[in-house]
Formats: structure tokens, sequence, C-alpha cells
């Protein structure tokens, strides 16, 4: 699933350790999130929701709304 | 133990990393001392020495489910089960292989003895790859 955390992280100027140490997971796992080779489960996507204050699917982008029109 | 070198992990990783660095210590010596009294005359004492190098082995698949409750990172829990899945898988192929060869012509070594070690070092061994492979 694609989502907009590298844009989020890097608009706050965190490093992948950096958000990996506020959402206590590692930093492999926000690297594997980021690139789109891990979802995460619903708990985590609203610990990332709360940490940057946004809505859930302002984040993560829904792959059937992704679809060319 | 490279894996438990890292300055990274949390202190519930560096336990159970050491608990099973301590049982695949223990599977190895347990495994060497077993086949060398079987090999010296303790031939009476077979099963228990069969089994006594499982006994680890045992003790790791206590210790694994509790790890993998205790962790709270998600993704290193999929990590974890797909490295000891890997870890199940490639015994089976060798032991697989191995079984045909040994009804062609018997080879001198039982290498089904060697399940548990190929199991640890095959899961620990596809565990580094992957943790690197997510730099």
């Amino acid at each position: 699933m694609k989502n907009r955390l590298r844009v989020l992280r890097a608009e706050r100027n965190w490093s992948q350790a950096d958000l990996a140490a506020q959402l206590e997971v590692s930093r492999q796992s926000v690297n594997a999130i980021e690139t789109g080779k891990f979802d995460p489960s619903l708990p985590l996507a609203f610990r990332i929701a709360r940490l940057f204050n946004s809505p859930i699917e302002s984040i993560f982008l829904d792959p059937e709304t992704e679809k060319p029109q | 133990m490279p894996l438990l070198c890292r300055k990274n992990l949390s202190p519930l990783q560096r336990r159970f990393g050491l608990l099973f660095s301590t049982t695949l210590i223990a599977t190895s010596l347990l495994f060497m001392w077993s086949y060398h009294a079987t090999e010296h005359g303790y031939a009476s004492w077979k099963l228990l020495l069969g089994f006594l190098p499982a006994v680890p082995f045992l003790t790791m698949m206590f210790l694994i489910p509790r790890y993998l409750t205790q962790e709270k990172d998600e993704f290193l829990r999929m990590l974890v089960i797909r490295a000891l899945l890997w870890g199940f898988a490639v015994p089976m192929v060798v032991d697989t292989i191995w079984g045909f060869l040994w009804k062609l012509a018997p080879p001198d070594t039982a290498l089904p003895m060697m399940n548990v070690d190929l199991f640890c070092i095959t899961a620990l061994f596809v565990l580094a790859i992957q943790i690197r492979r997510y730099q």
C-alpha cells in the first residue's frame, strides 16, 4: 500500500530512526512501511496518524481510488 | 553473534537472543557429547542419548512463542516467523533428498541428527539476511 510517510517525515526533518523511536518500532519497520513492502496493522496505523496529527486515509492511500478513472 | 551485537536491540530482543544462543550452544554440546558417548560404549542408554540433544531445541520451541507474544514490533514478528518457516523448510528438503539417497545407496552419515542445528542455522541466517535487506 502506498503512503505519504516519507513525505511527512521529511517535512519534520525526522530520520527513520527518529520516527521509529517515537512509534516504538524498529527502523527496519519504518523502512518497510515507507517503501510499501509492509502494511502496518490498524493499531500501528492509528499510532502513525496520531503522531502526524492527520487522518489515516490522508497518510495511507487507498489502492482502489488510486486507479485511473 | 552479529545479530546480538547490534546497538539498537531492545532489552527483550537482547534477552531472548541470549537465551536462543544459549540453547543453540547447549544443543551443539549435548549433540557432541551424545555422539561421543554412543560411539564409546554407552549403547544401553541409546534412547536417552538420542533424546538429550533435542531437549534444548524443545526449550527453544517454548521460548519462541513467548518472544512472539512479547515482541511489540509487528514487522519484526513477521520477519521472525518467516525465518522460522525457512528454518523448518530447509531441514525437510534436505531430509527428503537424503531419504531418497539413503534408499538408493545408504550413506555413512545419518544427516537427520543434524536437523536441529540445520534449523537454527537456517533460521538465524534468513533472519540476518532479512534484517539487512530492510536496512
